[in-house]
């Protein structure tokens, strides 16, 4: 009697008996293991499996229904064995090299690639690591530290290096390696077979040949020095990959991944957890109770988590959505008041704003993407944690940070170009010696205009011994230098008008001449009057007055207009009534 | 240098052009494919193919498709591509001259043998 075991070969269903089983699924993890070297070797190994199920029901036929050790020693005479799956390949490139008349033994070795085959985000470390000759995670460890280490340069070299090194579809780091070092080839992996956390400590002890609980205790030792062993662990945890298959775990024990010696690794899995020493199995207890608490604990997170996600990923999904159909619409309406096709009446001058802040159809389309790609990585999340779909690919998402990066940096240094032009001060007085009936009262009055984007101006009023009544309007503006400046600030003006010879209309806001460009200028009204003179203010000029104490207690006074006296201390109001409620002390 | 050696390199180049012509004849399921040329004792282990096959698909010799197959996953067919055919016009040629080559020579050798 043995035992049997199901499975399932390309759709196919099969009983076979357990040694024949754990024969076949060495033997499959090996030519796949060969076939990875190839571009496309996931579908070959598809093609593959498939034969092979074809073979099976032949043998079987319709007679027997369990297959045995012997039909899959059959397969594999007539499959051949996993290192010709690659024999053949090989050794035709290397002819087709000949024959081109480059008698250089090794071009990849010169150059520096990017590796496709063992790429984690760009194949950027994994290239790096060939052409250096050293194991990848030891550059992945230090993008890691140089990004959190230097601000992040890890990640501007890695993103260059990106975007400069040429991708190199056969470039692979474990022909390097081997190399290098022709007897064995040793690779850091996580183990998972014999993992408290993420088997970062398991993976590697057994790099270092050394026990598993002596790694643990550095890093529970390391943690209490100011969090360095988190830290480590985290970034070995990000760095290195975890040993999935067979070969990878020969690998990391630091054997050649053949036949023989996955087969060993094969019967190992099977009869390993028992044979511990009892002072072993003490010092693994703590280390057992952390595992059994953490796993807990995953699954308490992803009990969780199953009903957060959906509460998230709709939250998440549901503010994209608005924020996109925000984003169409001022993007929209921005891009049609731009090029014309909607005719809008601005708040400010579009024409004195265009050309402050650089090119700014430029500046309209880099504003654009970056605030499209947030939105879009969003609606990424939303679907992703709701659905558990992705809709981009991962190289798509990395180009999209890229992007998104490039961008950041284009605006910043727009931002720094545009700070440049409002960098120095500059001012322009425009003095008008106004005609005016030299008695009476004069009336000042807010002219009402257009509203746009500067400061109201203010108003200042101030005694002088001449008769005549000056207005002045000081303008300050910004500039290049301050010269520039100056000219910026005598290209804006207020603006007034006297529709009698006793009445005075100040504009409020700001208008700049044709060709003026925004420089955050802004001003007031200085109204030189005679000294004792009596004027009129309406309660909106009165509002207008920079000197904040006398506005603030004439306008308590309910009248619409004003009688003030203009003296060298200020103004004083003649005919202000002041209700007695509220005494200042 | 050994003789194997250089029989296998010998059946190397010849094995591509054996695929083109099972495959010329018309569109073919892999595994036909592959018990034909088993018969014809072109290759011994079935694994060497695969890549083969892939690479000449990828260099755009071969085209395939899937076919639903009555027993089964779906099965897929090899077809030679326009630039397979003119590819194997070719190796033709090549055969006719390297065959005609070979057969002059050893013709030569018989006669000078049977000569002596």
């Amino acid at each position: 009697m043995n035992k049997t075991v199901t499975f399932n070969l390309n759709g196919l269903v099969f009983t076979i008996e357990e040694d024949g089983y754990e024969a076949l699924r060495i033997y499959l993890e090996a030519v796949q293991h060969y076939l990875d070297k190839l571009e496309e070797g996931r579908e070959i190994l598809v093609e593959v499996e498939a034969r092979i199920a074809e073979k099976f029901k032949n043998a079987l036929g319709s007679e027997r229904y369990v297959l045995l050790l012997s039909d899959v020693e059959q397969v594999k005479a007539e499959m051949g064995s996993p290192e010709q799956f690659q024999e053949l390949e090989s050794e035709e490139e290397a002819a087709e090299a000949t024959f081109e008349q480059a008698p250089q033994p090794e071009p990849l070795q010169r150059n520096l690639y990017r590796s496709k085959q063992n790429k984690m985000l760009g194949g950027v470390a994994s290239g790096l690591a060939a052409h250096l000759q050293v194991d990848v995670v030891v550059v992945r460890l230090l993008f890691i530290l140089s990004v959190f280490l230097f601000a992040g340069y890890g990640l501007i070299i890695y993103l260059i290096l990106w975007v400069t090194v040429p991708m190199n579809e056969q470039l692979l780091l474990s022909q390097k390696a081997g190399e290098a070092a022709p007897e064995k080839s040793k690779r850091l992996y996580r183990n998972r077979d014999n993992k408290v956390l993420a088997g970062v400590s398991s993976g590697l002890a057994a790099y270092l040949r050394i026990d598993p609980v002596i790694v643990r205790v550095l890093f529970i030792i390391a943690l209490f020095w100011g969090g360095f062993g988190l830290l480590a662990y985290v970034v070995l945890w990000i760095a290195t990959p975890e040993a999935k298959t067979l070969a990878q775990k020969v690998e990391m024990e630091g054997e050649k991944p053949n036949l023989a010696n996955l087969s060993k690794a094969g019967q190992r899995k099977n009869d390993d957890p028992n044979e511990q020493g009892l002072l072993n199995r003490l010092l693994r207890f703590p280390f057992e109770v952390l595992r059994v608490l953490f796993e807990a604990l995953k699954s308490v997170f992803k009990a969780f988590f199953g009903v957060a996600r959906i509460f998230i990923g709709a939250f998440i999904l549901f503010v994209a959505a608005v924020f996109l159909f925000g984003y169409g619409i001022s993007m929209g309406s921005a891009f049609g008041v731009y090029f014309g096709a909607i005719p809008a009446k601005l708040p400010f001058p579009i024409d004195a704003l265009s050309g402050s802040v650089g090119s700014d159809v430029a500046i309209l389309f880099l504003a654009a993407g970056f605030l499209l790609i947030p939105i879009l990585f969003a609606l990424f999340a939303g679907v992703r944690i709701l659905f558990n779909r992705s809709i981009f690919s991962r190289q798509l998402l990395f180009i999209g940070a890229g992007t998104w990066l490039v961008l950041a940096l284009a605006l910043l240094l727009m931002g720094i170009r545009t700070a440049t032009f409002f960098q120095e001060e500059g001012n322009f007085i425009h003095t008008h010696e106004l005609v005016l009936a030299e008695k009476g009262l004069l009336l000042v009055d807010r002219q009402s205009d257009e509203n746009n984007m500067f400061q109201p101006a203010t108003l200042r009023i101030l005694a002088h011994k001449e008769k005549g009544v000056r207005l002045q309007e000081f303008i300050e503006s910004r500039g290049k230098d301050a010269e520039e400046a100056n000219v910026w600030a005598s290209m804006a003006q207020y603006g007034y008008s006297q529709p009698t010879d006793t009445s005075l209309l100040l504009n409020r806001k700001l208008k700049l001449y044709p060709g003026a460009r925004f420089r955050a200028q802004e001003g007031r009204f200085e109204l030189y009057v005679q000294e004792g003179r009596l004027i009129r203010l309406s309660r909106e000029a009165a509002h207008m007055l920079d000197y904040y104490k006398h506005s603030h207690e004439m306008l308590r006074s309910k009248q619409d207009f004003f009688t003030v006296k203009v003296t060298q201390d200020g103004l004083e109001c003649v005919d202000c009534v002041y209700e007695e409620e509220g005494s200042d002390l | 240098m050994n003789a194997e050696n250089t029989s296998v390199q010998m059946r190397k180049g010849i094995l591509e052009y054996g695929i083109l012509l099972v495959i010329a004849r018309g569109e073919v399921y892999t595994s036909d494919l592959i018990e034909e040329l088993k018969a014809a004792r072109i290759i011994v282990v079935e694994g060497t193919l695969y890549p083969l096959l892939n690479r000449l698909q990828k260099v755009g010799l071969l085209a395939y498709t899937w076919k639903e197959s009555p027993s089964g996953p779906p099965r897929k067919y090899y077809r030679l591509t326009d630039e397979g055919s003119a590819f194997l016009q070719s190796l033709h040629a090549t055969w006719q001259e390297l065959t005609g080559s070979i057969n002059s020579i050893l013709n030569k050798t018989n006669q000078t043998n049977s000569h002596e």
